[in-house]
């Protein structure tokens, strides 16, 4: 396995339609994808009142078969169950999730080192989760967000480190969404908070013996896609690019994950609000068309899609599904399935973007 | 993701003493506090409103309450910090307003009072200059004038989309309509 060839680094929820869209990638762009599942509970039914997220788990596991991925677990207060709780506390050395992931998963996996500082203030259940699995991970992985002090990331990885044997460790940069930050104030910023945590990271003491790499990551896809134009069809720019085309410049030591082109804190959808939308992208945009609800929207929108110029195919399931909704058979009619086919495409986008 | 911040407590007062160094009387506008939760990070469209109490010092405490209780803002007994209640078992969009009205008190009425109970708000006839006051902040807070107008001609005039993009009620869509004076679209 070579871990230097992994070029793109997508966060994805276990949300149908996150599965639904990675699962449809074709595998010459999977094997330079190594991406971040963030486990969400599974559906509620009847007999799963808990929302079991073995069940997610056992998804993850098919569609990544051998390939690696780092495992996460949710924050997200909607998106978290009791089993979730469980798993990100910090009890003696985090053991619930040392014993969850021995439990469910292989080596292959590159697990996520929970920080807590609420909870675990001076780290050590952190460092004790990390001292007593280290020897099983070639990889394991640490997210933080971009804005902390040097002091901060010095405690924080430090302590990390310190308890490694032979282990690399992924750093992940995650500001979360940075739309409504890059309009107000601008890229430069949120690119100086990127580069300043990437040069202090890279600078740790002895990091070429422990840092893999770290993970510039972030999403900008809006909220509400209608106020990024008009009503019916629009464009708006993906942020995620240009901070990449800032900052690309640090690779290989840097590289670039973003939300998949989902919005970042998941809202739901409640029955009768949502408009049929399909949007594609190129490289530094996304583009829609939208018709209010009656027969044939989707139809509408994949006709308008295909006729658009700056519509490039990328013979991927994303683009079969556009193309056959144009000719007037979709086969989803519901937002989550266009969710898929635009996440689809936008991850394959980004690989050839960034294989560059 | 995994991570979870140390208590924010520090960063807490340096943005309340920020908004306190600008406010000159101790009485903050709207502007002023959006200017503050700006420079702090919180997002602001839609504002988020927890962040905001965050910046401000303000702790929050979600509990169930009497149906026509919306909140309360009171001092501690330590006569120094401030907490807001708000009724757990409201919609979370109404819990929004009930917080921004909250954060309303606190940026202009502090110095008046050390609780502030609040009951349902937008009842017809409201003469208490308070509670106008507090209600006419909230809602400049979590829809600024600029913003609202763009959203509303953006949206065509849907009050629903409308209020889903603030997350607020479309209640206190139609009130914000009304008072800056803006008719049509179903808004009047």
């Amino acid at each position: 396995m070579d871990w230097t060839s992994y070029i793109y680094f997508p966060v994805l929820k276990t949300k149908d339609a996150e599965l639904r869209a990675i699962s449809a990638i074709d595998a010459s762009y999977r094997t330079l994808m190594l991406p971040i599942y963030e486990i969400t509970k599974s559906r509620i039914t009847k007999n799963d009142s808990l929302g079991d997220i073995l069940k997610r788990l056992n998804q993850i596991k098919a569609i990544q078969g051998d390939l690696p991925y780092i495992l996460d677990v949710t924050t997200d207060l909607k998106q978290k169950n009791a089993q979730i709780e469980s798993l990100l506390s910090p009890v003696n050395g985090y053991e619930c999730w040392n014993h969850w992931l021995d439990l469910n998963c292989n080596h292959q996996i590159v697990p996520m080192i929970h920080v807590n500082f609420e909870l675990d203030e001076d780290l050590s259940e952190a460092k004790a989760f990390v001292a007593a699995v280290t020897h099983k991970y070639k990889k394991m992985a640490l997210r933080l967000p971009a804005d902390l002090e040097r002091e901060e990331y010095e405690e924080i990885v430090g302590a990390i480190t310190s308890q490694l044997d032979d282990t690399r460790l992924y750093v992940l940069l995650d500001e979360g969404c940075i739309r409504d930050r890059v309009k107000v104030s601008g890229l430069a910023p949120i690119t100086n908070l990127y580069q300043q945590a990437f040069d202090i990271i890279s600078a740790l003491p002895d990091a070429s013996d422990w840092l893999e790499r770290v993970i510039c990551i972030s999403g900008s896809f809006p909220y509400l896609v209608s106020a990024e134009g008009k009503d019916d069809v629009g464009e708006f720019a993906i942020y995620e690019h240009s901070l990449y085309v800032s900052l690309k410049h640090n690779r290989p030591g840097l590289q670039f994950g973003d939300y998949a082109s989902i919005n970042v804190k998941q809202i739901e959808m409640r029955g009768g609000t949502f408009v049929p939308r399909v949007d594609f992208c190129s490289s530094a945009k996304f583009y829609y068309y939208r018709k209010r609800r009656d027969a044939g929207s989707y139809v509408w929108c994949a006709g308008k899609v295909l006729a658009d110029p700056n519509y490039i195919s990328n013979n991927s399931w994303g683009d079969g599904e556009i193309i056959s909704a144009a000719a007037g058979i979709p086969s989803g009619i519901n937002p989550s399935f266009w969710i898929s086919v635009r996440a689809c495409n936008y991850m394959i986008r980004r690989v050839k973007e960034l294989r560059i | 993701m995994a991570f979870i911040r140390k208590s924010t407590k520090p960063k807490i007062s340096e943005g309340f003493e920020q908004v306190e160094a600008i406010s000159g009387d101790g009485r903050f506008s709207v502007a002023q506090v959006l200017d503050v939760a700006k420079q702090k990070g919180v997002q602001t469209s839609p504002l988020d409103v927890k962040a905001l109490l965050g910046v401000l010092g303000i702790s929050l405490i979600s509990i169930p309450m009497e149906d026509d209780i919306s909140g309360m803002l009171s001092l501690s007994d330590n006569g120094k910090d401030w907490v807001v209640k708000v009724n757990a078992l409201h919609h979370p969009n109404r819990q929004r307003f009930t917080i921004a009205h909250e954060i309303a008190h606190f940026c202009r009425h502090r110095f008046l009072q050390a609780k502030f109970e609040d009951l349902n708000f937008f009842r017809n006839g409201e003469s208490n200059q308070m509670e106008v006051e507090a209600n006419r902040f909230a809602s400049e807070l979590l829809m600024p004038e600029p913003m609202f107008r763009d959203k509303v001609r953006l949206l065509s005039g849907s009050i629903e989309e409308v209020a889903s993009f603030f997350k607020v009620s479309t209640l206190a869509v139609r009130v914000r309509a009304k008072n800056l004076g803006m008719k049509g679209h179903g808004l009047d």
